[in-house]
């Protein structure tokens, strides 16, 4: 689901900066589809980032720490 | 787009700034520390940042708008662009996590997230001058509300709940419980990108200091009414405690649902701050590249899909709001202001040399 989500932001985001940039999309019609491509075939097969790991290290090594500072 | 705010309105965005994502869930960790003492915490904490934010600001003839054309200009872009990001994300995932256990527990938090963004979205690119009229709207309200407050629950006040005041070992205990507020306080530091949004350059850093005196205010009054009103057993342990202080308010017996009046007055002041948020970052990320960005919509899209795959659950938001979040707000907060006085002192020196030279 949430790689789902991110696949579609991608994708948006792509379009919003090609077209302020370039003021169409048709230049790059080729990329543009093959977004949305990915982004149907990620809603048919959502999936799972496990970014979460990220947070989970920054929680065991700083907030240990903030941790350890009003404990201590 | 109109880009000019006066003085009292940035004010009003310093103080709402401050006080819109601290008053969440922050008492609870704070009281876990400082246990009944734990009002005092803003106190402690107003002076520093009081005293950090003169320093930054300095004189108003040494203000020049920071475009980054300078390597250090695009460094200080970037992080201020960064650290914004992670408040960001950490406040919207405060705050749909928040709708999702309060209000709407059957409605997806992608879905909450969306809204929420498309909302902050839609605001700041309405522009600066709209972000500050609505949180002046918003935020007076709001504070008359929390003003008010003491009166609303005059009948389940009990001050034994913070007896005794600053007994034996409260030293220790306030500054550990200060510690935790000081990268929440720090935001502040936002003043130091809205300052070229000012029509008029003399007052701006009393503009900065009211900001944070009204949220301290505000805060003390808060965290001393969910003291006295639930006590610090309960407060330590609750999610929400200022969610449940509101909940308690129950004038006669017609009027005891005002929670969900206070909670659509506050949850706007929490948009505004976020609007303000990616109106901030979109500035920043500006300074940095050396040109006008116009990021708002893919940021604001990006950091809302953030927010949901960081964190694997509400614990884990709430370990790094309480436990991370001071670290890292900290070290963004002094790096930065560190770099604005930097950036400062090397602008007075070239224009002394111009002056010298011309």
């Amino acid at each position: 689901m949430e790689g789902t989500l991110l696949v579609w932001v991608i994708i948006i985001t792509y379009v919003v900066l090609h077209r302020k940039k370039e003021k169409q999309v048709s230049k790059n019609t080729i990329g543009t589809m093959m977004l949305i491509l990915a982004g149907t075939l990620s809603l048919l097969f959502p999936f799972q980032l496990g970014l979460d790991v990220i947070i989970e290290f920054v929680n065991d090594t700083l907030g240990s720490f903030t941790r350890t500072v009003v404990t201590g | 787009m109109k880009t000019s705010i006066s003085q009292s309105q940035l004010t009003m965005l310093v103080g709402n700034f401050i006080f819109a994502g601290t008053l969440i869930s922050v008492p609870q960790v704070l009281v876990q520390k400082a246990e009944q003492n734990t009002w005092m915490v803003p106190f402690i904490v107003l002076p520093v940042f009081v005293l950090l934010l003169l320093l930054a600001i300095g004189k108003k003839n040494q203000l020049q708008r920071i475009v980054g054309e300078t390597k250090f200009e695009k460094i200080f872009g970037f992080l201020f662009g960064v650290y914004l990001a992670v408040a960001f994300i950490r406040d919207i995932r405060a705050f749909t996590d928040f709708v999702v256990t309060s209000l709407l527990p059957s409605t997806p938090i992608e879905v909450l997230m969306a809204l929420s963004v498309l909302t902050i979205v839609y605001m700041s690119y309405a522009g600066i001058e709209v972000i500050a009229r609505v949180t002046v709207i918003q935020f007076v309200v709001f504070a008359a509300i929390i003003l008010f407050m003491p009166l609303l629950l005059l009948n389940e006040i009990s001050l034994e709940n913070v007896q005794p005041i600053f007994g034996m070992g409260s030293v220790k205990s306030l500054v550990q419980s200060s510690f935790l507020l000081f990268g929440w306080f720090g935001e502040v530091i936002v003043i130091l990108l809205l300052l070229f949004h000012v029509n008029k350059k003399e007052g701006i850093r009393k503009s900065g200091v009211n900001g944070m005196i009204a949220s301290t205010v505000l805060l003390v009054i808060l965290i001393f009414m969910s003291l006295t009103v639930l006590g610090a057993d309960i407060v330590k342990v609750s999610t929400f405690p200022n969610y449940q202080l509101i909940q308690q308010i129950n004038i006669t017996d017609f009027l005891d649902r005002l929670d969900l009046v206070i909670v659509t007055v506050w949850a706007p002041t929490l948009i505004c701050k976020m609007a303000l948020s990616l109106y901030c970052i979109n500035i920043s990320f500006g300074i940095a590249k050396g040109k006008d960005a116009n990021f708002i919509l893919p940021m604001g899209l990006f950091l809302g899909v953030f927010s949901i795959v960081l964190f694997k659950s509400n614990v884990q938001h709430l370990e790094f709001a309480f436990f991370s979040w001071p670290i890292i707000g900290l070290l963004f907060e002094v790096l930065l202001i560190g770099l604005f006085m930097l950036i400062r002192k090397r602008t007075k020196k070239n224009h002394r040399s111009e002056t010298e030279g011309g």
